[in-house]
């Protein structure tokens, strides 16, 4: 019996094993919640993919169990109902127009609306295109097709696996504001799969970096991206670094001067530079990208 | 389930094999016999001089069409149809965007139903063009029908004649279904289907030669044999071997038939059911 509480995505050490002992994906547990945007990051063959077709039923898994809205996908398929998916950058019947995919996905799901089909494939750019034949679809349309094919049932839970490929710049930029727009506006989950960690960083509350098939970081972005580096602006870097002594670890990066301090130290790290006589101007937390964090924790990972 | 029905058949009806592996049935029999008709005008054939055609005889020959699908080469075509009906969801990738949203079970037990539905739609069209284009060609070159012709008579043999030839039809989707399925490709589901139909015609033919009758009554070719003799001629189908005579009542054979096909749609969803789509 699902707990009306229950997260609406839970994955409980779930796992895949192939045949030969190939270990895809290994207790990968994690929990998300109503109206998150969710990032699922991970280098090539890091068990992400693998990781969603458990989630859509598509794989059993070997081991572990992969709930929605606390009902496990295996046993209750029909959660599935309330979800809608992007995998593989959108498979269609290439032999039917772009309407007639949707209109196939539509009856499969128990409820063709002509409408909403129509609406999902303006909005998606794809109207004038509706009637031609997907085999003559580039990556970037089918992509958007299959967007518009994850939002046909008026998902709940919107799975999207790599949504920006073979996107150009605008259409990243109106992928990103299309998420975000479910999430803000209406209030759906969104479970983000995508090697593009500016964007990820953009739109998602919480990220989880798999490696090798195991979660090995799950944080909010904000946490991921704080560093305890702070950027104390001053017109004399060098100076400054000659006040601190050796007292924190400090470095003049391009004309900053970067001082590894917690928060809790900023008082005494101004005070030291103030009574040296050295102008300070402000302090701040030094932000690191995503794809910096990313970097060094798959890093770490790696040589662990 | 209606809606997921309508799915599959817009899917089918959309993808162009399906012109040349199941409407060619009515297409090809309309076409011969259009041919056939025309030629014997421009070539103005005499009427024949033998023995006026009985009503019996004309229903013989009406209904002749309802062998083409179960021969082997209507077979192959049947067989190709049915693979990729099963065998292309994988091949285009598709069982990702449909897979989540139904059951296995209900997906592929209404691909059976569309593709029998098609393929009995197509039968019974070309059965009805038969008809109408062998009455239209007597009519054309001076042989009418025969008198006494009874629209009841045409229905039974048209029955009996279709009951034999779906029989056969639906082994052979049950070969192709299970080829794809479990090979998840239309080639290779299509080249199985096409084994196991010509192997069933060797050993159909030759088998009392190399196999024991035992062996010989455990395969399909003398179940799918007898039951046609049933339906058509109301008696058993004997093979000599050479100490005994294989000669079944029909029960043995529907019960052996329905065990292999039953068994077989049984085998394509059990696998299907566990398979990882990827």
């Amino acid at each position: 019996m699902a707990s009306p509480n229950a997260p609406v995505l839970e994955l409980d050490g779930l796992s895949k094993t192939y045949g030969g002992g190939v270990a895809a994906v290994q207790g990968v547990s994690l929990s998300v919640g109503a109206g998150e945007v969710y990032g699922f990051l991970g280098p090539n063959g890091a068990g992400k993919s693998t990781t969603i077709r458990m989630l859509l039923g598509l794989i059993a898994p070997t081991g572990g169990a992969a709930r929605l809205w606390g009902h496990d996908v295996r046993r209750h398929k029909a959660v599935l109902s309330r979800v809608g998916s992007l995998v593989d950058g959108g498979t269609f019947y290439p032999f039917m127009t772009g309407r007639g995919n949707l209109e196939v996905l539509g009856r499969t799901q128990g409820r063709h609306d002509p409408d909403r089909a129509q609406a999902l494939l303006a909005q998606v750019g794809l109207a004038d295109a509706a009637d031609r034949k997907v085999k003559g679809y580039s990556t970037g349309m089918r992509q958007r097709l299959g967007v518009a094919a994850a939002l046909l049932n008026d998902p709940d839970l919107v799975i999207l696996d790599e949504p920006a490929n073979g996107l150009d710049a605008a259409g990243i930029g109106e992928m990103r504001a299309l998420i975000q727009g479910l999430s803000k506006d209406q209030g759906k989950t969104v479970f983000l799969c995508s090697h593009l960690l500016h964007e990820v960083e953009q739109v998602c509350d919480r990220v989880a970096i798999v490696d090798r098939g195991r979660v090995i970081r799950e944080a909010a972005v904000g946490e991921l991206t704080r560093s305890d580096a702070v950027v104390v602006e001053t017109e004399t870097p060098e100076a400054g670094l000659m006040a601190l002594g050796g007292r924190w670890p400090a470095a003049v990066e391009a004309g900053r001067l970067v001082v590894q301090a917690g928060r809790e130290e900023i008082p005494a790290l101004v005070q030291a530079l103030v009574g040296a006589g050295v102008p300070v101007f402000g302090v701040a937390a030094e932000r690191r990208s995503l794809e910096s964090a990313f970097l060094t924790i798959t890093g770490e990972a790696g040589h662990a | 389930m209606l809606e997921l029905f309508y799915a599959e058949r817009i899917k089918l009806l959309r993808h162009r094999a399906t012109w040349f592996l199941v409407w060619v049935f009515p297409i090809g029999v309309s076409a011969v016999l259009t041919g056939l008709t025309i030629h014997q005008m421009i070539k103005g054939q005499a009427p024949a001089n033998g023995p006026a055609e009985t009503p019996a005889g004309w229903i013989a020959d009406s209904i002749v069409p309802w062998r083409i699908p179960a021969n082997a080469v209507g077979r192959y075509l049947l067989a190709a149809f049915t693979a990729l009906a099963f065998g292309g969801e994988y091949g285009w990738n598709t069982w990702k965007l449909i897979g989540p949203h139904q059951s296995r079970g209900r997906l592929l037990l209404t691909k059976y139903a569309v593709v029998l539905g098609l393929i009995v739609t197509s039968l019974v069209l070309m059965a009805v063009l038969g008809t109408l284009g062998v009455w239209m060609n007597g009519l054309l070159t001076d042989k009418p029908a025969p008198a006494g012709i009874g629209f009841a008579a045409l229905l039974a043999a048209n029955g009996r004649a279709a009951t034999a030839t779906l029989l056969v039809v639906l082994l052979t989707v049950a070969y192709a279904s299970a080829g794809a399925t479990l090979t998840r490709s239309t080639l290779a589901g299509t080249v199985i289907a096409i084994v196991a139909v010509t192997a069933e015609s060797v050993i159909g033919q030759l088998g009392p030669r190399f196999l024991s009758p035992t062996v010989y009554q455990m395969l399909p070719p003398y179940h799918l044999d007898n039951l046609g003799s049933w339906i058509g001629q109301g008696k058993a189908s004997a093979r000599r071997f050479p100490q005994a005579v294989v000669s079944l009542h029909w029960g043995w054979s529907l019960l052996s038939y329905a065990v292999w096909t039953g068994g077989l749609v049984t085998l394509t969803v059990t696998a299907f059911r566990k398979q990882d789509l990827n």
